[in-house]
């Protein structure tokens, strides 16, 4: 009996004084620690990532059917190849030991609730998709601007102001930094009308990336609303069409050095809506701006926040810009038929938009 | 005798405890948990209409029976996800349907990784762990299909169901995917 007292004193006494002999330190995290860490959203990179798939690339079957033509003959898409590679991929010739790395660590695609105060759409939870975000928070774009006096509608008043007189050029070290993260990518497939085959097409896009790039979703009053940002810089952007066996290639089309940068919507202020109509249609609607404030004797606004907030909307609010440095079919030269030389749509607001499907 | 013994076991016990020493950060360092975990996966959506459908045999149906060979193109022997971005009652669905077929891989690897170089020089500022997904060279398609649609109702066997296709997609054969999917925390507190 003694013995087994002292055994259980003994247990409790190691128990007792084990804690006192384990020298644990706890360190204090400093600020730079710290700061990583708050597990807000989740950052996703795709390293060395390459992706390719297709009948011609690796056998088997890849078609989109479903299609008809104009003359009711059913269309189906072959998918000779499609793939996902680093720059210099040649039309899509080097792929396998091409990789392309999309996103980076300090800026990786990203998934990630916010705080809609935060961020101009009032009191809901944001859900963010995003892109990496750019090397230099701006636009890549060059302007110019000019004063300009003119009536924004015949017979109102005029108004003067700074606008965007053109896009005089893009900043192109976006086409010469960071390759490793540019992705060529590209889609060649055949067309097959009323079972026999028609034509092949190709598309390809060299040194793509989307920065800044994102979507926002959050429940509206009966419905999702969104916001989205499109960002698109490319090197070149090319479609060619080659015969039914996808050899003789007629002369490609070529958009070269192109940049786009379009915002729909505008918090929940004008927010653009997805869905299916109750008849089944697709629909997509960029809300509309009618409405946003009570009209005066004279047709305008009345003074006020609504109007402020209305001036703050035209001023600064969502716009697209689209640059195309050189449209040219084959390698036709700048000032010879075949060249279109450049293109740009810039400071386009959209008020409204409604896109809706409809059966044939 | 045998408490005897368990005392001098015990006391070899306690002399144990007494060899515990704290390890230092230098000898911290030297020990990595590595590891992973290698994975394969052979996953099948409703390839022969799903887990309910048995034509085996005849005279004794079950639920349902259908001919949902490879070739069939009853709608009800795929797989259905409808989403509605609307209010329910007064909006349409946006669909996958007819969803069915075998994917398989191998050589999913999953595991965690230090990342303090590389990267255009965005490495060394990163400093982190992060979860790496190895993806796994090669997927396998086998007769895998769905059809991109709108419809009216989210059941086809709702009032008043209607639905437009928009596209058929029909794969089968290889995919290549390759490279590394690292996942990591991110945020702005």
């Amino acid at each position: 009996m003694l013995t087994h007292i002292m055994i259980n004193s003994l247990r409790f006494i190691t128990l007792a004084v084990l804690p006192i002999l384990a020298h644990s330190d706890l360190i204090p995290l400093n600020d730079s620690t710290l700061k990583k860490i708050d597990g807000e959203g989740i950052g996703i990179i795709l390293e060395d990532f390459v992706y390719q798939a297709g009948e011609q690339a690796n056998g088997g079957t890849f078609e989109i059917s479903g299609l008809e033509n104009s003359s009711g003959q059913s269309v189906v898409l072959g998918i000779s190849q499609f793939y996902v590679a680093g720059s210099n991929s040649n039309r899509g010739v080097n792929v396998i030991d091409n990789p392309v790395n999309l996103g980076r660590l300090q800026y990786p695609y990203n998934i990630e609730l916010r705080d809609g105060n935060d961020i101009a759409i009032t009191d809901k939870a944001v859900l963010e998709l995003a892109a990496p975000k750019k090397l230099v928070d701006l636009s890549y774009f060059q302007t110019s601007k000019e004063n300009r006096v003119e009536r924004r509608f015949p017979g109102k008043q005029a108004a003067s102001g700074q606008r965007v007189d053109r896009i005089t050029g893009l900043d192109e070290t976006i086409f010469s930094t960071r390759g490793s993260e540019r992705a060529d990518l590209g889609i060649r497939f055949d067309l097959e009308v009323g079972g026999t085959d028609a034509q092949s097409l190709e598309n390809h896009v060299k040194g793509l990336a989307i920065d800044g790039s994102y979507v926002r979703l959050w429940g509206g009053e009966d419905r999702v609303e969104a916001e989205v940002n499109f960002n698109l810089y490319a090197e070149q952007i090319e479609f060619r069409a080659c015969d039914s066996i996808g050899t003789n290639c007629g002369d490609s089309v070529n958009f070269n050095n192109i940049g786009i940068e379009a915002q729909l919507g505008d918090g929940n202020f004008q927010p653009v809506t997805f869905e299916v109509t109750s008849a089944g249609q697709f629909s997509f609607l960029v809300g509309s701006l009618e409405g946003k404030c009570p009209i005066g004797t004279t047709g305008g606004c009345e003074a006020g926040s609504a109007k402020l907030r209305l001036e703050e909307y035209y001023t600064s609010g969502p716009s697209t810009n689209i640059y195309v440095d050189n449209v040219r079919i084959g390698t036709a030269p700048v000032n010879t038929v075949g060249n279109f030389g450049s293109s740009t749509i810039s400071n386009l607001q959209i008020q409204y938009l409604e896109v809706t499907s409809h059966d044939l | 005798m045998i408490k005897i013994i368990m005392l001098i076991l015990s006391l070899v016990y306690v002399s144990h405890i007494f060899a515990l020493e704290p390890l230092a950060e230098e000898e911290l360092q030297q020990i990595l948990g590595q590891g992973g975990v290698y994975l394969s996966g052979d996953i099948t959506i409703n390839e022969t209409g799903g887990p309910l459908n048995d034509v085996s045999d005849v005279s004794n149906p079950p639920i349902w029976q259908q001919n949902c060979s490879v070739t069939s193109t009853n709608k009800r022997c795929g797989a259905r996800i409808a989403v509605n971005a609307g209010d329910g009652e007064n909006s349409g669905w946006l669909v996958l349907d007819n969803i069915r077929g075998r994917f398989s891989f191998e050589g999913m690897t999953l595991k965690t990784r230090v990342i303090d170089t590389g990267f255009g020089g965005d490495g060394a500022l990163f400093d982190s762990d992060v979860l790496e997904i190895g993806l796994p060279n090669t997927i396998s398609y086998s007769n895998v299909s769905f059809t991109l649609a709108n419809s009216s109702k989210a059941r086809p066997t709702d009032v008043g169901f209607n639905q437009t296709d928009i596209l058929n997609v029909k794969i089968d054969g290889d995919v290549t995917l390759r490279g590394n999917l690292l996942l990591f925390p991110t945020g702005n507190p």
